[in-house]
Order: structure tokens, then C-alpha cells, then sequence
């Protein structure tokens, strides 16, 4: 008794639960997803799977495609939310804290219903679904999640080192891009990784948004993973995906910004 | 065109913020070339929001400020011919420190090679030769205040503004750094405007000195002005320490106060009018009295004549070291209630018989409980005008229930003050000095405030109550306040005196 | 001369005031300013939605495929001929393979109930129909929608745009927008001409503070444009679900009328039996997942927080990898494990599941608060006799209590949002989370129109929230 009374005290311990839960519900799943790439429908070893990505063509293609998917969006998503983060962190701008809430809300709001929404407001509008409805529905879908880290970023900037670089004699371009950018590129790092990453792995949106014309790689691995003969394959995909973002993460690593803990 | 001595001209700006504060009210400040002219306030006092305005980060919101003649009100800063210290350097952390001087440089487009001259001379300057390569967060406070300066003056700017530059080094790293300002000052031979709330600072470092309080300049002069001939309480008070006392000019070169009358040198301050005067510490002599003697002394059945007859025969042998100068001065006595050792000096309150307390330092000790005599020399007596006499004055409006509305209040007053006024009528309201009572509970008044300001007054506190509405209200009172405490005002009836507003 | 100078002394205050009042009024011009510009802009925004009145059939899709238009609207288009062609495709996923498109045209007659026109052609699986509208030869509708055979949502409605015929219909409500934009254009150029006026009463040095304020000020105007108009963009989609959950036609877009009938049918259980079941597994997967991870986070935030460094940097990135990690990552990852571990899936595994990606987030808000508390209490708890359990109860966690509720909202917000997950782990025991029923009924080629007041709702209380942290954060802030 005493001795669990002790173990106990020593506050240490008290993480235990949550490690062996992360072991066994985090680790563990990540590890049988390679597991399951290298095993056939038996359990044997096999690297037949990853001989039949290479070969699949159609799988190749949907992975470049959505490689570039979402490489555009994550752009036009920077080149939008980048301006829109940089007004509302300017000091002299009136009601900054309320507009960025406004930008940061429709990230709380059901991302499915909020496709539903946009296919509806296409439709209205009587515009085709497509892949400029998967771009628009992409780009509204994860615009809050670029603008969010860079206007964090920006606002914590010290507004003295623009007017340093303003009294050195730079206009207010030079000024921008000589100390603003590069000073913000944290944020627009932690932006870009918030915005890549699940796009490139999305699946539901695009099917909602082409009307299942497009496919992505998400909609393709969901397709294997839950055709039971072709789990091991769905496997191999999934390896595929994790490989991306875990590169991806690897360049985003140099900030440490909570993200969507730090949102409210 | 002639000639023009001045590099910088400020004519008449004014600073209004958005929630309707002036930051700077009425500043006009000429700054001859080669100068070094320091603005010293208080934190608020608008010093910044100057130096910003030349700088060209705030464009004022009216008046004029001219660079050699030229106007550059709006001009955009990276157009003008000035560079800026910051107050916490604002090194670009994205860049080394041979970049961080580049900078500017780089943005006029010279080439690599002059670039490179150019750098290593200013780091020279600075005393930062060998850094180049560094990152600027690795250094210390001290160097990288000295990067800031090398980024500065690397751009050859024909003024060097400083904002509050060494208010985050420590004591020691102030004093050396003082020094190497005042050798780069003039070995550049440019105009510094430097911006400090350190009046030693001040005082050493400038051949002109700006007192700024409020948005307004109080006083501009050399050190020496500024500090033996304050023009107004404020400055008075901030420089050094004074005693300042309510007065009487009884006419040229002759002032009452301490219910004593006093031989000075100031003239034109008309007959018979209400001054302030300043004595310094040190200025006042002392010494030691019998207190057999200043027993008998009689107190006020005597002239001041015959007075000063009996106390020159006590100094000669109470002063053997014969300090104090001889001659027709007018004494006053008092017991030494407090005294402390400040290092070279003893420090010293005198309380005198009729309740006026003195700050007076002097090399030699007298405990307390002391009697002692003590004079001033008519020239080191500072008379001021006084900014403001016995009343406040406020305009008012007579309501119909027999009030007065005024300072956004209202308030009963006596019948016999309103007679013959109508409902909605104009008036001016005259409240005295010593007649608003403080409370120090807000709620307990009707108007609260906070202590904006305060005077010693040798024998009273004079202080300036901001009310919440923004009036400033003036109150004599013997109960000590700090500054910044919430109080809630009160006036008595009575005491409120209502004329009719004459156009 | 006491006189003179106590009426300078006057004149200056007066001065002072004035200056003031100017500086007041010309603050309320802008916020005035601005807000008859955004009005504007709404105006122009949303006239474009509502000036179109909608020509909708209502057509139904039977148990065999047939096809049989039921209603019309509006009835005034009554005896007008349309041409309708229905393009159908076999869709069938595995397959990947297309049927060749079949063109079913017919002649309709706007007259209500139309016969002769069932059994149209006859579908065997799922199908995608397209409607190919012509009047007068002309192309005027063209839209592609999903169908289920024998889905009780095989009703469904295809609109025109009201180029069919402006003026007669819905015109007043362009005209609506249009007084109200013609409104705000005048107030606007009034208050403008009105201040302009006023101006001129001043002295030049005021007229020239007040150009040099506005001088700083037109600099933003376009930056405020740009900000409102992404933000209009930006809500435009959530606008119009709000917008129209407020009548109770099928179809988004349509408005049939002012109706709160969707809200009452949400709250009677009127609504679809598939959608009420939804709602109630969402509220009990995300109780039970954020108390779980909130327990379960605010322990191990309190071990972490005692580790030493470097455990502690090996456990914070462990801590990491689910918020990483994408949903259907953590989703596919949970799911094989599931199988290799032969594990049935439905409410228990989804709940697992959620605690998975909730609990880091807990961590986060709590660890914080440990930081901010003074390390030495626990001990002293402990020194004057108090059990661990009891240390923590009495000491630590009314110190933790704010990162912890925080914690448990965004647990809460977290779990109620996931699709990805959920969809992996839910099985194939017909169990839905709200998230899930929205993608399969969207899939099926339409919103439940309950969904719209739901939807509505949960954007009111996330606001709510929202606004009630933000307060909450700046008030702490300011202590």
C-alpha cells in the first residue's frame, strides 16, 4: 500500500495511463499500417503491394494530381489569407481582434456542412461543379488555417523594426519585403503545413464538390481500405500518404505554435 | 535666400490622438546644425511623439516641421534625411550584424566594395569592429545598442535622432555609453536630438535642453538655464530638488514669503503680485543658533530691520569657520527635524516656526532637534510667475432647480450667488484653491478624480486633480496624497462664487 | 491684468474642447462611414441571390426509375412548354466503368401533375441524372445530380434561373435590394455633402487637421475592402444555410415563404429518424471522448509537466503525432488496428477513437496553467498530511480548472467536428455521427432540409463560445 501510495506522490507517474494509451491507440495503428503494407491477404510477407503501386497507373496518377491539388491550393490559399493576415496585423487598422475572429469562425463550423454549402451556393449560382468547385471548396475550406498562424506571427512583430527599415530609407514595398516576409515566415511555414497536409489527404470534399467526377488519393485509399480483399493495397497507399506528410511536418518543424489549441 | 542656422524648425504642432488627447500641444522648437538637444519629460509627455514627428512616423495633426528650411510635415520617413536609435535598437534578428548596418546601403544601391568601407567605419565608430558575422540576438545589451548606432550613422544622416537610447543598459553601461554619445557627437559633428526622461543624463550630455510636460515644452535652455533659473514649477521640480514656496512680489528685486521679506534680483514681475519662488538645497546656508538666544529672540514684535542686526552679531560666532557670507541677508531660523548622509552631503528638513519645511543640503551636520539660522543669496532665489492664482475657474450654466452645472456636474450653490440669473444663462464659476475638500473615497464625492500632480509648497501640497471627464481641477490642501491616487471631490456651497459672463 | 489673462486662460480651454469634439465627431463619421459602406456592399453582394426567382419541378424518381414531375413553381408559368432532357449513367464505383450517357427527352407542360411521363426509363443501381433544359431552342438549365433508386429523397426539385421571365415573378425583390442600395448610395453621398458643409464652419488650421487625418485614414480603405469582401466570401455559404433554414422548402435556394416549420420538426423529432439518431450519437460519443481525454489529459499534463527534460520532450512529441497527423491517417491507422485486434466496430471504437485526437489538445491547454502555478504547493499539500488524491483534489484542481475547461470545450468542439475518423471507425453497424450523415446524405444528391436549422444553431453557439473564451482571454489578460 505504501509502496503505491509513494509511486503515486511521485507526479511523474501520472502520465503513465496517457503513454500507454498513446502506445498502444497512436504507436501501434501507425506501425500495422506498415505492417499490413508488407503483408498479403495472410499474413505473409510480400512486397507485391508496392509492385503494384508502381505499376497501378491510375493510383500514380490520383497521387500526382492530388499532389498538385493540393500544392495550388495550399498557393492561392497563401496568396489570399497572406494580405488579409497582414492588414488585420497592422497597428494603425481599427478592429483587428474582432475581424480576426470573424476570419478564424467558419474553421469551427462542420467543414462537411460547410462543403454541402458551397456545392449548394454553386449550384444556386448556377455555376458548374468541377475542378474550379474543388479549388473554391478547397481554398474556402482551409483559408482560416493559413490566415490564422501568419496573423499570429505578424502581430507579435515588433511594429519598430518596420519603422527601423522605413527610417534606413526603405518605401513601404522594400520595408514589406525586406523585414515583413522574412520575418514572418514562421508563420507562413506553420500556414502552409496546416494547409498541405490536409488537403492532400482529403477525400470527402472532393467527392461532394466534382459530384464524384474527381478522385484524390484520399477517396482512393478510402476505396481499398474498406474493400476488404484489397486492404493490404489500401496499406501501401496509406504508407504512401504518411511518407508526404510526415516530409511535409519535417519542414514546418521549425515553429512550435500550438495549432488549433491556440485558436481561441 | 539667406542662410538658414536652423536644421530643424517645429512650428506650432499639434499631436491629437483618436480618443481626443493631445500629445503634443502648441510645440514650436528650433535646432541649430551640429547641435545636441535633448527633449526630457516624464513618460507621456509627448517627448516620443516629437521625435517621431521629425522622424516622419507620425505625421502631425497640425502645424509644420521643416528640415533645412524644407517642409517634411508629410513627408514619409524613408525620404528624409534623418536616422533613428530606437528605444530597444530594433535590430532586424533575421539579419547579422554587417547586414543590419548594410541595410540601408544596400536599399540606395552603392556598390558591394563602398557598402563594405562604409560598414566597417561606422562599426569602428561604434567600437563593434570584428562583430560582422554575429547574429544580433546573440549579443549583449550594450552591443547591440552600439549596431544600432552604427546602423544609423552608416547612412551619413545630417540629424541622428535617439529614443530614449540607453534606458535598457544597466547604470554602469549608461555612464560609459554617455560618454562614447558625447565623443561620437563630436566627432561626427551632425545634429543629435536626444530623447530621455534621465535629467543627469540630460544635463551632462546636451548643449540644450528641452523640459516637455503635458504635450507642451516647458522650458527650453542650456543646463545650466534649465537648472539654476527654472521657469515654472514643473521644471522646478522634475530637475533636481527645490523648495518651492507661494510669494509676494513687493516690487523689483524685492520678494515676500515665509512672512519674511527678501532681497532678490528678478525685476518685472509687477508690484504686489503673487509669485512662486524656488530656492535650491544647496543654495541655502546654515548654521548653527543658541537656542538660549533664539528664545529671546522676539518674534515678531520687531522690524525686519533691527531682526537681521540682532542675527548678524549670533553668525560670527556660531559659523567660525565663516561659511556663511556676511552682509545685509534676511535669516530665518528653524529646528532641523530630519537628517540623513547622502554621501558627500547631509541632507536636512528643517521645520520653521511658522509650519514652512526646508530641503536644505550642506557638507556639515546638524542633528536633529538642531536650532538653526539659515539665509539665501539674493541671486540664487528663482522667482516665478505663477501659472495659476487663489481660483479655479470654470464655465458654468444655471440650471432651473436653482443649481449650476459645471465641470460636468451639478452643483447647489448659495441663493444669493444666482439671484438675478436666469435658468440656461452662462456664468463663470470661481471655486478657491484651499476650498475643494478630497475624499478618499471616490463614491464620497461628486465628481472623482485622480492626483495628477503635486507641489510642496514649503507649508501645503498644491495639486492638480484630473477629474474622469478630463478637467483639471486645483487644490491646496495639508493632507499628503500620492500621486495617482483616487479621490472624490467636494465643494462646499458656500464656497462656489458664480459672476455673470461678460462678453 | 488678472482679467486678461484669465480670459486667455478661457479661450485656450475653449479652444482645447472644440479640438476635441472635432476629433469625437470625426471618428463617428468614419464608423458611420464604414457602415454604410459595408451595407452597400451587402446589398450589392446579395442582390445578384435573391434578384433570380426560381422556376423549380419538383420531379420524383420511383422505386424502378421512373421519372414523374409532381409540382411546378411558380404556377403563373403554367401552360409555357419546356424541354427537358434526363441524361442517365450507371455509376457504380467498383466497376469504374461509365454506361454510355442515354438522352430521355420530353416535352413538358408546365400544368401542374403532368401525365404520360412515367416510366421513363428505368435504373437499376445508384445514377447520376443530368437536366438539360431548353426553351425555345435555347439552353437554359443544365445541372447534374445524384439519384438512389428507391431513396426516400428521390424527390427532388431542378430550378431555373429566372431568365425565363424577370419582371412578372420575384421582381419586387431585386427591386427590394435595389431601393435599399439606391438608399444607402444617398445617405451615404448625404453624409458626405452634410460633413463636407459642416467643414467648411471650421478654422484652417481644423480643416487642414482634418485632412491630414483622413490622409492616414483613405490609405486602409482599400485594405478594408478586400478584408470585407473575403469575409462576404467567406460567409456567403453559411449565410445561405442560415438564411434558409428559415423556410421549409426540399431544396436550398427555393424559397418557399417565411417558416420555422424546420425548426419545430428538429425539435419534435419530426425531422428524419436517420438525422435524430445522428444528433444523439454526436452529443454521447463527444461527452464520453471529451471527459475521457480530459481526465486522462490533465494526468498526464500533470506527469509531463514533473518529468525531466528530456522525457518530457520525448513524451510532447508523442503527444504531437496525433495533431499532426491528418484525419484519415489517424483514421486508417485505428481501423487496421481494430481488425488486427478483431475488434467489432461502432460506439465503443468511435469513442476510443475521438479520446485519441482530443486528449493532446487537453494537454496543451493544461500544461500552461501548471506552469503558471507555484511548483512548491502540491508538496506542501502533501507535507501537512493530505493524500495524493487528496492533494490534487484540494489543491491542484482548482488551479487547473480553467486550462481543463477549456480543454474539455475544444475536446467537445473537436469531436463534433470529425468526419475523417469517425468515418473509419464507425463500422458497418449503420451507426452516424452528424458529420457522417451529412456526407451520406449529401452523397445521395441532397441536404435533409432539417439539417439547416441545425446547422444554424451550432453556428449560434459556437459564437457564443467564441466570443465568451475571447472575453474571458482578455480579461485574464488584463489582470
Amino acid at each position: 500500500m505504501n509502496k503505491i501510495l509513494q509511486i503515486a506522490s511521485s507526479r511523474r507517474t501520472w502520465a503513465w495511463p496517457y503513454i500507454l494509451f498513446m502506445l498502444l491507440f497512436v504507436v501501434l495503428p501507425l506501425i500495422l499500417v506498415g505492417v499490413y503494407a508488407f503483408t498479403d491477404i495472410d499474413g505473409h510477407f510480400t512486397v507485391r503491394n508496392f509492385a503494384k503501386f508502381f505499376s497501378h497507373s491510375e493510383a500514380i496518377q490520383t497521387f500526382l494530381y492530388s499532389v498538385m491539388i493540393a500544392v495550388f491550393n495550399t498557393a492561392i490559399c497563401l496568396l489570399i489569407g497572406y494580405p488579409a493576415a497582414y492588414i488585420m496585423a497592422q497597428e494603425d487598422f481599427k478592429t483587428p481582434k474582432v475581424m480576426a475572429m470573424l476570419f478564424i469562425l467558419p474553421m469551427w463550423i462542420n467543414f462537411l456542412l460547410r462543403t454541402v454549402a458551397t456545392v449548394e451556393l454553386f449550384n444556386m449560382l448556377g455555376l458548374p461543379l468541377g475542378e474550379g468547385a474543388l479549388l473554391f471548396g478547397l481554398c474556402y475550406d482551409y483559408l482560416p488555417f493559413m490566415i490564422y498562424p501568419i496573423y499570429n506571427t505578424l502581430q507579435k512583430m515588433d511594429n519598430s523594426l518596420v519603422e527601423a527599415a522605413q527610417d534606413l530609407g526603405a518605401n513601404r514595398w522594400q520595408s514589406f519585403w525586406k523585414v515583413i516576409v522574412p520575418l514572418s515566415m514562421p508563420g507562413v511555414y506553420s500556414g502552409i503545413v496546416m494547409v498541405f497536409m490536409p488537403t492532400v489527404s482529403t477525400f470527402a470534399i472532393a467527392e461532394l464538390l466534382t459530384h464524384n467526377n474527381i478522385k484524390l488519393f484520399g477517396s482512393l485509399i478510402q476505396d481499398y481500405i474498406t474493400t476488404t480483399d484489397l486492404l493490404n493495397y489500401g496499406a501501401v497507399l496509406s504508407l504512401v500518404l504518411l511518407i508526404i506528410i510526415a516530409l511535409t511536418s519535417f519542414f514546418g518543424d521549425n515553429n512550435d505554435d500550438g495549432e488549433k489549441g491556440g485558436m481561441i | 535666400m539667406g542662410k538658414n542656422p536652423f536644421i530643424i524648425e517645429v512650428n506650432h504642432v499639434f499631436k491629437q490622438f483618436e480618443d481626443g488627447k493631445f500629445a503634443l500641444n502648441d510645440v514650436s522648437l528650433q535646432v541649430k546644425k551640429g547641435e545636441f538637444v535633448t527633449i526630457l519629460g516624464p513618460s507621456g509627455c509627448g517627448k516620443t511623439t516629437l521625435l517621431r514627428c521629425i522622424a516622419g512616423f507620425q505625421v502631425a495633426s497640425s502645424g509644420d516641421i521643416l528640415l533645412k528650411g524644407e517642409d517634411v510635415t508629410k513627408t514619409p520617413p524613408y525620404k528624409r534625411p534623418v536616422n533613428t536609435v530606437f528605444q530597444k535598437y530594433a535590430l532586424f534578428p533575421h539579419l547579422n550584424v554587417f547586414n543590419n548596418v548594410a541595410f540601408g546601403l544596400k536599399l540606395k544601391k552603392e556598390d558591394p566594395e563602398t557598402i563594405k568601407k562604409k560598414v566597417r567605419k561606422a562599426l569602428k565608430m561604434a567600437n563593434m569592429t570584428g562583430y560582422e558575422e554575429r547574429k544580433v540576438d546573440t549579443l549583449s545589451g550594450g552591443q547591440q545598442q552600439r549596431v544600432a548606432i552604427a546602423r544609423a550613422i552608416v547612412n551619413e544622416p545630417e540629424v541622428l535622432l535617439l529614443d530614449e537610447p540607453l534606458s535598457a543598459l544597466d547604470l554602469k553601461m549608461r555612464h560609459d555609453m554617455q560618454i562614447e554619445l558625447k565623443e561620437l557627437h563630436e566627432k561626427l559633428g551632425i545634429t543629435f536630438i536626444y530623447v530621455t526622461h534621465d535629467q543627469e543624463e540630460a544635463l551632462t550630455l546636451s548643449d540644450r535642453v528641452v523640459v516637455m510636460n503635458e504635450g507642451k515644452i516647458q522650458q527650453i535652455g542650456t543646463p545650466t538655464d534649465i537648472y539654476n533659473e527654472p521657469q515654472n514649477c514643473f521644471v522646478a521640480d522634475f530637475i533636481g530638488e527645490s523648495n518651492i514656496l507661494s510669494g509676494t512680489m513687493i516690487k523689483d528685486k524685492k520678494v515676500e514669503f515665509c512672512g519674511q521679506e527678501f532681497d532678490c534680483i528678478d525685476t518685472g514681475f509687477g508690484e504686489n503680485n503673487p509669485v512662486d519662488v524656488v530656492i535650491r538645497p544647496e543654495d541655502i546656508y546654515i548654521w548653527k543658533v543658541e537656542s538660549q538666544k533664539s528664545k529671546d529672540r522676539p518674534a515678531d514684535s520687531k522690524t525686519a530691520d533691527a531682526d537681521r542686526a540682532q542675527t548678524d552679531s549670533q553668525n560670527i560666532e556660531d559659523d567660525p569657520e565663516d561659511r556663511v557670507p556676511k552682509g545685509k541677508f534676511t535669516k530665518w531660523y528653524g529646528e532641523v527635524q530630519s537628517c540623513i548622509f547622502k554621501g558627500v552631503h547631509y541632507e536636512m528638513r528643517v521645520l520653521t516656526k511658522d509650519g514652512y519645511e526646508f530641503l536644505i543640503q550642506d557638507y556639515h551636520e546638524y542633528l536633529p532637534g538642531t536650532e538653526v539660522g539659515m539665509l539665501v543669496r539674493p541671486e540664487d532665489i528663482q522667482i516665478m510667475k505663477k501659472e495659476h492664482y487663489i481660483y479655479n475657474y470654470f464655465e458654468g450654466e444655471v440650471l432651473k432647480n436653482g443649481k449650476v452645472r459645471f465641470i460636468g456636474a451639478e452643483w447647489e450653490v448659495l441663493p444669493k450667488q444666482i439671484e438675478g440669473l436666469e435658468p440656461g444663462e452662462k456664468v463663470q464659476v470661481k471655486v478657491p484653491f484651499r476650498s475643494i475638500d478630497l475624499q478618499d473615497y471616490e463614491e464620497e464625492g461628486k465628481l472623482s478624480g485622480e492626483v495628477h500632480f503635486i507641489l510642496y509648497k514649503g507649508n501645503h501640497y498644491h495639486l492638480t486633480i484630473r477629474t474622469d471627464e478630463g478637467y483639471d481641477l486645483y487644490v491646496n490642501t495639508h493632507d499628503v496624497w500620492d500621486d495617482g491616487d483616487r479621490v472624490g471631490v467636494v465643494i462646499p456651497k458656500d464656497k462656489i462664487l458664480i459672476d455673470k459672463l461678460v462678453d | 491684468m488678472r482679467e486678461s489673462r484669465k480670459s486667455k486662460v478661457e479661450s485656450r480651454k475653449t479652444k482645447v474642447e472644440s479640438r476635441k469634439t472635432a476629433s469625437l465627431k470625426e471618428q463617428r463619421q468614419v464608423t458611420i462611414r464604414r457602415y454604410i459602406f459595408v451595407f452597400i456592399l451587402y446589398s450589392l453582394f446579395l442582390t445578384p441571390l435573391f434578384a433570380q426567382s426560381n422556376l423549380t419541378y419538383e420531379l420524383k424518381v420511383g422505386a424502378t426509375g421512373d421519372v414523374q414531375v409532381l409540382k411546378a413553381f411558380p404556377e403563373s408559368y403554367a401552360g409555357e412548354k419546356v424541354n427537358i432532357r434526363i441524361q442517365t449513367a450507371a455509376l457504380k464505383v467498383e466497376s469504374q466503368k461509365t454506361a454510355a450517357l442515354k438522352d430521355l427527352d420530353f416535352v413538358f407542360v408546365n400544368e401542374g401533375p403532368v401525365e404520360g411521363f412515367d416510366s421513363i426509363y428505368s435504373f437499376t443501381d445508384e445514377a447520376q441524372v443530368r437536366w438539360i433544359v431548353w426553351k425555345n431552342g435555347k439552353e437554359i438549365k443544365n445541372r447534374t445530380q445524384r439519384v438512389l433508386v428507391g431513396n426516400a429523397y428521390n424527390t427532388f426539385e431542378a430550378y431555373l434561373h429566372e431568365q425565363l421571365d424577370k419582371k412578372k415573378n420575384c421582381g419586387w425583390i431585386w427591386w427590394v435590394f435595389a431601393g435599399l442600395l439606391l438608399v444607402g448610395t444617398v445617405l451615404y453621398g448625404g453624409y458626405i455633402f452634410y460633413s463636407r458643409r459642416k467643414e467648411r464652419d471650421l478654422t484652417p488650421v481644423e480643416q487642414e487637421t482634418l485632412r491630414r487625418q483622413r490622409m492616414g485614414m483613405r490609405r486602409h480603405y482599400g485594405s478594408q475592402l478586400y478584408l470585407w469582401l473575403l469575409l462576404m466570401v467567406l460567409y456567403a455559404p453559411i449565410a445561405l444555410i442560415a438564411v434558409f433554414s428559415f423556410t421549409k422548402s426540399k431544396v436550398l435556394g427555393n424559397w418557399t415563404g417565411f417558416s420555422m416549420e424546420l425548426y419545430a420538426n428538429l425539435f419534435t423529432g419530426h425531422a428524419d429518424a436517420g438525422l435524430n439518431s445522428a444528433i444523439w450519437y454526436t452529443v454521447v460519443i463527444a461527452l464520453v471522448a471529451a471527459t475521457c481525454a480530459t481526465i486522462l489529459g490533465t494526468l498526464a499534463a500533470i506527469g509531463i509537466y514533473n518529468m525531466r527534460a528530456r522525457s518530457r520532450k520525448v513524451v510532447s512529441l508523442l503527444n504531437s503525432v496525433p495533431m499532426i497527423n491528418p484525419d484519415i491517417i489517424t483514421g486508417i491507422s485505428l481501423f487496421l488496428l481494430f481488425v488486427a485486434l478483431g475488434m467489432s466496430q461502432g460506439l465503443g471504437t468511435v469513442c476510443i477513437a475521438h479520446v485519441v485526437f482530443c486528449t493532446p489538445y487537453v494537454v496543451l491547454s493544461v500544461l500552461p496553467r501548471l506552469s503558471r502555478m507555484n511548483p512548491n504547493t502540491y508538496e506542501a499539500a502533501l507535507d501537512l498530511g493530505a493524500t495524493p488524491g487528496q492533494a490534487l483534489r484540494m489543491v491542484m484542481l482548482p488551479e487547473l480548472w480553467p486550462g481543463m475547461l477549456s480543454g474539455f470545450i475544444l475536446a467537445l468542439t473537436l469531436s463534433v467536428d470529425d468526419f475523417g475518423v469517425t468515418f473509419f471507425t464507425k463500422g458497418s453497424g449503420g451507426l452516424e455521427t452528424l458529420s457522417t450523415f451529412i456526407y451520406s446524405d449529401a452523397r445521395k444528391g441532397g441536404l435533409t432540409p432539417e439539417l439547416r436549422p441545425l446547422f444554424t444553431i451550432i453556428l449560434l453557439v459556437m459564437l457564443t463560445v467564441l466570443i465568451y473564451i475571447n472575453i474571458r482571454n482578455s480579461k485574464q489578460e488584463e489582470k
